[in-house]
């Protein structure tokens, strides 16, 4: 994207991201406000989109404004039909340089002269089509832009005038077109007059005629004694308020419920009902229709069998060691194994340490983890437990003190 | 209690001589009136008419709140509500072809439309400035065919009624009396000076005219 571009997608960025201060300043000036208000307002000022009017007031810049007046078609009262001359002086003036530099046309200047009378041909014609266009608007809301009728005579008789000027305008088009296309080819500059009559020659018998339209028009149309009934002249109002306020949408009004025309200003809505069919209704007409809508309905979705819900999730805690096959098992599991498989056999009691200390596999466990270890898992496994006290012990502890525990069969025990 | 009517009634429809004559001749009935009224009350509803003779519709019994929040919205909107009509009924209006009245019943004939606006380019530029109101209206479209859609947009909206589907020959319905009733609401209670000025101007206007003219 070229550096002209991007400062143009940045201008009108602007223009969008402050569009609601733009439209407040095309229907008046605008003031700072608020700390947000007057940021929007210098942003639009340092793009030039707003220039100071009063202190601490804004207004549009007037060429911005000219564009959305354009574009909405709303003309200020006794708004002057854009003069045409100027254009014109710059036209030939462009045109002399062109001939004057005939003789090198594949110079940079002669390019440049050509895109300059491309230029100005294009603003000429916009100008003109903006001309028309505002005729005819203001024709069409009879002077909409004035309220007494004075104002909207004084206007009509200023529009005739300037209509004058401006078939003048025409002819001096015409003029212009026709002395670029007789000198155009001797001078070795057909582009130019391809330029000046596609843009110009072409459309100026068309502008004329529209002209002269208008100008017939104007002079009858406002003054038209015709009595129209009430509900014309009321569609002819209402008409010309809609046109002359493109940018309200509507009135508030207070409507009062009991004021004679509420009903009928009302618009009939429409009332939703639903009917339903009385399936409990035994009669076989209703049966029969019931049954042809029936087989009118899409079939039933095939719903898959429910499966059963599955068991909800829970640890298993494995039985830690118990599990292990004897070779996997770490020392202390297999000799507690061996110590259950023993005593399963035995009434006799016998002494975890002394049971420990005979296996050569646990000696280097400790001998508190080892009674620790196996207290909890001895009544599983089939035996009792009887902890032996040591001989003097301490009469203030509060923990139960033990040297050993001696070991029984509890199955034994049963059994007998 | 007629099928029809009762249809018609509960689908907001204006029923006018023009549009549904069937319906309309039937409620033209003192005894059916009663009956579709005593219905109608009901369901809070209440069988209407547009003025003497005019179309029949269903209002509400009593004015609610809601019925005049509604009111007041369309007011706001008006420009949405209510624009494309009165906008595109002026246009028929301008055409002057058949001294147009606009009101129920009154005849208009899609070709006279179209001579009125090729033959002036007034007009022509007016047609141009509603495209963008009148539903699938287009810069490359003829005047015929913008104009075709101004009235079938019109149709649309209840506003005319095209009799015979061959004939390009349309009918005001009874339903313009409800703009008519709103824009006289308008004119009263808004802006009288702005919206009525035509009518209060209009001596001078003839004055001013002549004095005009002779000026000139």
């Amino acid at each position: 994207m070229s550096e002209r571009s991007y400062n143009v997608r940045k201008l009108l960025a602007t223009l969008a991201r402050h569009a609601d201060i733009v439209a407040e300043a095309f229907d008046g000036s605008v003031s700072l406000g608020d700390k947000q208000h007057q940021k929007a307002v210098e942003a639009l000022f340092e793009a030039g989109a707003i220039k100071p009017y009063d202190e601490g007031t804004y207004r549009l810049n007037p060429r911005l404004r000219e564009f959305l007046a354009d574009h909405l078609s709303s003309y200020h009262a006794h708004k002057d039909l854009r003069n045409l001359g100027s254009s014109m002086l710059q036209a030939r003036a462009i045109w002399e340089e062109m001939r004057h530099f005939a003789s090198d046309t594949s110079s940079k200047t002669m390019e440049q002269l050509y895109w300059a009378l491309d230029e100005v041909t294009v603003d000429m014609s916009y100008s003109i089509e903006q001309n028309l266009h505002m005729l005819h608007v203001l024709i069409g809301n009879k002077y909409g832009n004035v309220e007494d009728l004075q104002s909207k005579l004084r206007q009509n008789s200023r529009y005739l005038k300037q209509i004058g000027t401006f078939l003048n305008s025409m002819s001096a088009i015409s003029k212009f077109c026709k002395e670029v296309n007789d000198a155009a080819i001797a001078r070795g500059l057909p582009e130019a007059r391809m330029l000046v009559s596609r843009r110009l020659a072409s459309q100026v018998l068309k502008w004329s005629g529209l002209i002269k339209d208008a100008q017939a028009v104007i002079s009858n149309r406002l003054f038209d004694a015709r009595l129209l009934e009430r509900r014309q002249k009321l569609l002819s109002g209402v008409s010309l308020w809609l046109g002359r306020h493109k940018t309200t949408q509507g009135w508030d009004l207070d409507i009062l419920p009991d004021q004679a025309h509420v009903p009928e200003m009302l618009r009939a809505t429409c009332f939703t009902l639903r009917v339903q069919p009385d399936v409990a209704d035994a009669d076989e007409l209703i049966n029969t229709d019931l049954l042809r809508v029936v087989d009118l309905l899409p079939r039933p979705k095939v719903i898959p069998e429910a499966q059963p819900p599955s068991e909800a999730q829970r640890l298993i805690e494995d039985d830690d060691e118990d599990e292990l096959t004897q070779e996997d098992a770490p020392s202390h599991v297999r000799a507690i194994l061996a110590l259950a498989q023993v005593m399963r056999g035995t009434s006799a009691k016998v002494s975890l340490l002394q049971w420990k200390q005979e296996r050569l596999d646990m000696r280097l466990l400790d001998d508190s983890a080892w009674l620790m270890y196996c207290y909890p898992r001895l009544r599983e496994l089939g035996m009792e437990a009887e902890f032996v006290v040591p001989v003097a012990g301490d009469i203030f502890g509060v923990n139960e003190l033990f040297d050993d525990i001696l070991v029984s069969s509890t199955t034994q025990e049963t059994t007998a | 209690m007629n099928k029809s009517v009762a249809t018609l009634l509960l689908q907001g429809e204006y029923i006018c001589p023009y549009r549904y004559p069937n319906e309309f001749d039937i409620l033209q009935q003192a005894n059916m009136q009663e009956s579709v009224d005593s219905w109608l009350g009901g369901i809070g509803k209440r069988l209407a008419q547009l003025g003497e003779g005019g179309a029949f519709f269903m209002a509400p019994l009593l004015i609610s709140s809601e019925d005049v929040r509604q009111l007041k919205s369309e007011f706001q909107n008006f420009r949405d509500v209510y624009g494309p009509a009165v906008l595109m009924l002026d246009m028929i209006r301008q055409t002057d072809t058949m001294n147009h009245t606009l009101s129920p019943g009154e005849h208009i004939h899609l070709h006279a439309l179209e001579q009125a606006v090729t033959n002036s380019t007034t007009l022509e530029m007016q047609l141009k400035s509603l495209l963008d109101v009148i539903d699938r209206a287009s810069q490359l479209s003829s005047v015929r065919e913008n104009l075709r859609r101004l009235v079938d947009h019109l149709c649309k909206d209840g506003y005319l009624v095209r009799p015979v589907k061959e004939q390009d020959t349309y009918r005001v319905t009874g339903k313009v009396d409800q703009l008519y009733a709103v824009m006289d609401y308008i004119a009263i209670n808004v802006a009288p000076s702005e919206v009525d000025a035509y009518e209060v101007g209009e001596p001078d206007l003839l004055q001013g005219s002549k004095n005009a003219q002779g000026a000139l």
